[in-house]
């Protein structure tokens, strides 16, 4: 399975060592939880997903190729 | 010719009825770049030092930026400006809608207000024609049903800023009202502006505005509200707007619960953004041109009845909702309304609320000084409290002062739950094992508001939960890490430069801050609209000279102010967060020193918190410098 990855803004400052967009390949089934950690990115940061367009969960288990969107925390208000 | 401007800074002595028109100088659009730049200098250099807030001799500043009202992203925001009657010193608030773009389609890049009306009035702006009119018969009105009721009157194409009971009755923390939901808050600006006896501004404008390349404006302005669109976040982050931030901060443990004593609320899934969009919303509500409308406008259905508001946005929702414990969205809306309509700031009201709530459950207050019992989890104690408070009623007149003045009236150990810095009570972020974000609060030039530098997320970046921790933990949630202190000064400097020159701009941050849209579009946009090539970095001094500027201006006129003007209640260095994932962790005042220690030293203030006059002089403030070394 082909995961992409997408950083949104707010994660691109904190995360500025990363690039905006990166690619997995996984063997098997995960969690968006491992697959954040396997990408080096602490699941905590992140805020919301959405995963092929539609918001998803960090506990969701992705089991096929997928476009994941990643927005990072924000001050409300 | 200042391209992007109006060219006009529209003076009113509220006292004599006198309106005087200025052009713009230039050497202020150049220095400052408009907005809140205009509004630092302006308090500055037009206020007599030690001015009472609420004497006819403070100013109410109302200013734009130089892309406020063009057609690009976002391009909405207004900025207002005073001495503080909540702090004493410097005070400014930021506002989305559309007034600003009307004041400058009127002519005016600034609106500056002086003197004190002799009756009741409001200001009438059509273009050329500025007139002060009477407004007995909406004193003692809402801020809503006043706006609405000038609407009818005026006509719908008017935009309208109001205050409501609480700005007449000078509670330190009223708000200025506008576009039904939105609010320039903080800081207490609308008891200025009913110190002045002025109820209302209306303004409409039919004119243009001077534009560099108008052609190149309108295709860079196009593309660039696709971009913003097409950005990667905008359908994750949109339909929740900051409402969607509920549950990832009670999931870092930073959510205010019941007056701060813990930091994070079980229930926050009945108050949550899902909460809002499901049970509230009608319609999305943006701001001028804005392409990610966050404003979520709906109906909350109650036993007290049903109404009609924008919101709850993030803010509300933590302070009503968390701090003071409701137990549905429906009734953290009601409390919302309610704010709302007495014109009182939502974040400051309800942080005294649960400031009051915690002394009745401490014995501090009694049910016979309160008027009742006030409990946490109980909408009809939020209510009564908040309608004590702006009419100044029995409590009411105490909690109308603040936490910080209230609490030493009150005395008996209150001082150290009255949650604030400088005055100003604090926003939507516990910060008990967040460094950088506590260093933010502290510093902030206004007190303790977010808006200044929000670091929680390098907070949680750089804890001690660093990912490699978490994989070999094979964990990543429940407990918190204590966060390592140390080393925050530079990214909150950096952002305490970033954010606020969104408001020297007169646009909106959140394209920037939460979807990315990049920096090199601001800098065209700034080039097209005003002819005048500056960086990314240029623009960011500008904001470091305002940064400094601010801060004088308060060294300049609060008695005593500097280092310990900054830091926290001591719930926050003496109390660990009881439960939730922060269990266990504070920072000590050994731990606040270092934060302060390194912040200063980074600035170029001394160690009580005061910037040098090199510093002053480094950044083109060589006659603050001598001002302050004069007093």
């Amino acid at each position: 399975m082909r995961i992409t990855l997408h950083l949104s803004g707010g994660l691109k400052a904190v995360l500025s060592h990363l690039p905006e967009e990166m690619s997995l390949q996984l063997e098997r089934p995960a969690s968006l939880r491992e697959i954040l950690m396997r990408a080096g990115i602490n699941p905590l940061l992140v805020m919301v997903v959405t995963v092929d367009g539609q918001r998803g969960n960090k506990d969701q288990v992705i089991d096929h190729d997928a476009e994941i969107t990643l927005i990072g925390p924000m001050a409300g208000g | 010719m200042l391209f992007g401007y109006a060219g006009t800074i529209l003076e009113v002595d509220l006292t004599a009825g006198r309106i005087e028109k200025t052009p713009l100088p230039e050497n202020l659009a150049a220095d400052y770049i408009g907005g809140r730049g205009f509004v630092a200098r302006l308090l500055w250099d037009k206020i007599t030092r030690k001015t009472d807030p609420f004497s006819p001799q403070n100013l109410l500043i109302i200013a734009t930026g130089p892309l406020s009202g063009h057609l690009l992203p976002a391009s909405g925001k207004t900025h207002f400006g005073t001495k503080s009657p909540a702090t004493g010193g410097y005070a400014d608030a930021n506002m989305g809608g559309h007034f600003g773009p009307a004041l400058k389609y009127a002519g005016y890049d600034v609106l500056l207000l002086t003197g004190r009306a002799p009756q009741p009035s409001y200001l009438f702006i059509e273009d050329d024609t500025v007139e002060l009119r009477p407004a007995e018969a909406w004193w003692g009105q809402g801020a809503l049903i006043t706006e609405a009721t000038l609407k009818k009157e005026l006509g719908d194409t008017f935009k309208i800023i109001t205050i409501g009971p609480a700005g007449e009755n000078r509670v330190r923390f009223a708000c200025i009202s506008h576009d039904f939901g939105r609010q320039a808050g903080r800081t207490g600006i609308g008891a200025v502006m009913g110190a002045k006896n002025l109820k209302a501004v209306a303004v409409k404008g039919t004119g243009g505005l001077p534009v560099f390349d108008i052609d190149g404006l309108y295709e860079k302005g196009r593309s660039a509200f696709e971009k913003v669109r097409a950005k990667p976040g905008f359908a994750g982050w949109t339909p929740e707007g900051t409402a969607g931030i509920t549950d990832w901060v009670n999931e870092v443990g930073a959510f205010p619960t019941r007056n701060f004593q813990t930091s994070f609320f079980p229930g926050y899934q009945n108050i949550n953004g899902k909460a809002v969009v499901k049970r509230l919303k009608i319609t999305d509500k943006g701001c001028s041109c804005c392409p990610t409308p966050c404003g979520k406008y709906g109906r909350a259905k109650t036993g007290r009845g049903d109404v009609y508001v924008e919101g709850p946005e993030y803010e509300s929702i933590a302070i009503l909702g968390g701090d003071c414990t409701l137990g549905s969205i429906e009734e953290v809306a009601f409390a919302n309304y309610v704010c709302d309509e007495l014109g009182l700031d939502t974040i400051s009201a309800g942080g005294v609320a649960a400031w009051a709530m915690e002394c009745f459950e401490k014995g501090i207050l009694s049910a016979e000084q309160i008027g009742r019992p006030v409990r946490f989890g109980d909408l009809e104690s939020l209510v009564y409290l908040l309608k004590k408070t702006a009419a100044r009623e029995g409590i009411g007149d105490l909690l109308a002062e603040g936490v910080m003045r209230a609490s030493a009236q009150v005395g008996r150990g209150s001082e150290s739950f009255a949650i604030h810095v400088k005055g100003l009570e604090w926003t939507g972020y516990e910060s008990r094992n967040a460094p950088g974000m506590m260093l933010a609060y502290m510093t902030a030039d206004v007190g303790a508001h977010h808006n200044r530098a929000w670091a929680l997320g390098h907070d949680v970046a750089g804890s001690a939960a660093s990912v490699h921790d978490l994989i070999s933990a094979g964990r990543d949630s429940g407990k918190m890490a204590k966060s390592r202190v140390g080393g925050q000064a530079e990214s909150v400097i950096a952002l305490q430069h970033i954010r606020p020159l969104f408001d020297c701009l007169g646009v909106c941050r959140l394209q920037y801050m939460e979807l990315g849209f990049e920096v090199e579009h601001y800098e065209e946009l700034f080039f097209l609209v005003t002819g005048r090539k500056m960086s990314w970095d240029d623009l960011l001094a500008v904001s470091e000279r305002i940064w400094h500027l601010t801060r004088a201006f308060s060294v300049r006129e609060v008695d005593g102010f500097g280092r310990k003007s900054d830091y926290p209640p001591p719930r926050f260095s003496r109390e660990p967060v009881p439960d939730g994932p922060n269990e266990g962790h504070f920072l000590s005042i050994q731990e606040l020193d270092m934060l302060l220690d390194e912040y200063y030293a980074a600035r170029g203030w001394d160690q009580n918190g005061i910037p040098t006059k090199e510093t002053l002089r480094r950044v083109g403030l060589a006659d603050v410098a001598e001002a302050l070394a004069r007093r």
